[in-house]
């Protein structure tokens, strides 16, 4: 096992794709993701990584070049955050329908406007329907972890999808923080050379995304969504083998001092880690609050998210994203829809918080909490809301 | 409707759909019927009607489907009954005559436009 270091998560992160001995790269710098292809341009430039760095002109074309590069057999990663990623979204579709085993890191920051450089979760949740697996990491240590859980889900013969994986921007993006880097064998053991299926090969032509017609497009997505469910599996059997080689555990959904609560925070991504640190002083103080994470957001763990809420009787759902002129943002919807035709349904109160960089600290999580037990109690279930807005 | 159901029978299920729905053999298009989209389809006037065709050739090159050709009348597997209502056409076994293949042509009556001696007529398909 690799020694114990400190480093920023972008950095991190650089160095494990190129662990992972990709061979493209194609990416367009964008805050707050920048670093990360920075550093992989300089991996490459030194003559330290065999690939191709191709320095696009935009992200569109940063996710058509991994779509071609991919087609031919190669191991393909791209970066992107915000504008830049909303800017793919047309070729995101085709990567998931080609079914292109591509990784992104997605640096999730805010979309425009106003500008806003800062975190939340508003661009990756417009790629929420795309078909890529997506993961959310909380700190620089899971962020390398899911780098390797990426490429080894992806090329898996029997899932062929792309997988992107989230770092929150700034927060978690650019902070040193101790990770352990697996050593060059480890990642040999744990991910084997990609072998595709079919490629682009001039010897053995094919038709890669041919038009569907009226009598193959429902057929053709169809394929496309058993493909991602039945991709759960290996992504948990990926989990398991992680475990078995560097000893540190992944679950769909992740849950903190679950056992005999009666209001369970629900987070995603690095907010999770602030949500720990109130759970604990909340416990202290005798509330009964836990913790449910999900680490996987595509294909959602229903199954795994139900068993979680089991005993549950009020859920407070943390968006990190406005979703403007719904009922609700968007892990609050997901959430609801999972439990609507259950027997047991806890309330559920929501709030969307964090907003365009907006630190949430842990006193919020009390006023979250709080509310959510006013309402288990009996009182008036409140508007969803953007908790932190001044009035 | 039931014609509808048919033809979609012909279709793979989503199982037997190659991966990311490739098409992994070659001559693929000859298959995709673009004829269904059709709503009429050209016929050629000929030798002894008002307007006749000169054999000139224009209507194959002008085609965006490549799907006229000219070719002796036993070869085009055209409508010889839509033929024999014409019995002035002068058409006979073995005359050269362009006909378009309609399991491709998409009626967009380019070859109508085309026709130096306007010889070609779009015709309704039949319900």
């Amino acid at each position: 096992m690799g020694k114990r270091i400190g480093m920023e998560a972008s950095i991190a992160v650089a160095e494990t794709v190129a662990l992972c001995d990709v061979d493209v790269i194609a990416a367009y710098p964008i805050t707050p993701q920048t670093h990360i292809v920075e550093h992989l341009s300089e991996i490459v430039a030194d003559g330290e990584l065999d690939a191709e760095f191709i320095p696009v002109e935009s992200e569109h074309s940063a996710m058509s070049s991994c779509v071609g590069s991919s087609a031919a057999g190669a191991r393909t990663f791209t970066a992107t955050a915000s504008q830049g990623l909303v800017l793919m979204h047309e070729i995101n579709y085709i990567a998931s329908a080609l079914r292109l085993p591509i990784v992104m890191c997605v640096v999730d920051r805010s979309l425009s406007g106003p500008i806003s450089i800062w975190n939340d979760h508003s661009d990756i949740m417009s790629e929420r329907d795309t078909g890529w697996i997506q993961t959310f990491a909380e700190n620089a240590q899971e962020a390398v972890d899911l780098t390797l859980h990426s490429f080894r889900v992806a090329e898996d013969l029997g899932v062929l999808l792309p997988v992107t994986f989230n770092l929150d921007g700034f927060i978690l993006s650019h902070m040193i923080e101790p990770v352990i880097l697996p050593e060059r064998e480890e990642v040999e053991r744990y991910l084997p050379n990609y072998e595709p299926k079919i490629r682009l090969d001039v010897d053995q032509p094919l038709t890669m995304g041919p038009v569907g017609v009226p009598a193959i497009y429902t057929e053709a997505k169809f394929a496309q969504e058993m493909a991602l469910r039945d991709a759960l599996p290996v992504i948990e059997k990926a989990w398991d083998e992680f475990e078995e080689l560097f000893g540190r555990r992944y679950h769909p959904i992740e849950t903190y001092r679950l056992e005999g609560a009666d209001v369970a925070l629900v987070t995603m991504g690095s907010i999770g880690e602030t949500a720990m640190t109130y759970v604990d002083q909340a416990r202290d103080a005798g509330i009964k609050v836990g913790l449910i994470r999900i680490r996987l957001w595509r294909p959602f763990p229903k199954k795994a998210f139900l068993e979680a809420t089991k005993g549950i009787k009020g859920l407070a759902i943390v968006d990190r994203c406005a979703s403007l002129g719904g009922v609700g943002g968007p892990v609050a919807l997901e959430l609801k829809g999972a439990l609507y035709n259950q027997d047991h349904r806890p309330r559920v109160v929501e709030f969307q918080v964090g907003l365009g960089g907006r630190d949430v600290p842990v006193q919020d999580f009390d006023r979250m909490v709080q509310s959510t037990l006013a309402v288990i109690a009996g009182g008036p279930l409140p508007e969803p809301r953007f908790l932190q807005v001044r009035e | 409707m039931t014609a509808d159901v048919k033809r979609q029978s012909d279709f793979p299920t989503w199982r037997e759909l190659a991966i990311g729905s490739a098409v992994v053999y070659s001559g693929s298009a000859r298959a995709l019927k673009t004829g269904d989209w059709a709503s009429s389809h050209p016929v050629w006037h000929y030798v002894g009607e008002a307007t006749g065709c000169i054999q000139c050739g224009l209507c194959t090159v002008y085609c965006p489907e490549g799907c006229i050709a000219v070719k002796t009348i036993d070869e085009t597997g055209y409508d010889l009954a839509l033929l024999e209502r014409r019995p002035a056409s002068g058409i006979t076994p073995g005359s050269l005559v362009p006909a378009a293949n309609l399991d491709y042509c998409k009626g967009c009556g380019i070859c109508v436009r085309e026709c130096p001696t306007r010889c070609i007529e779009m015709v309704a398909e039949e319900l």
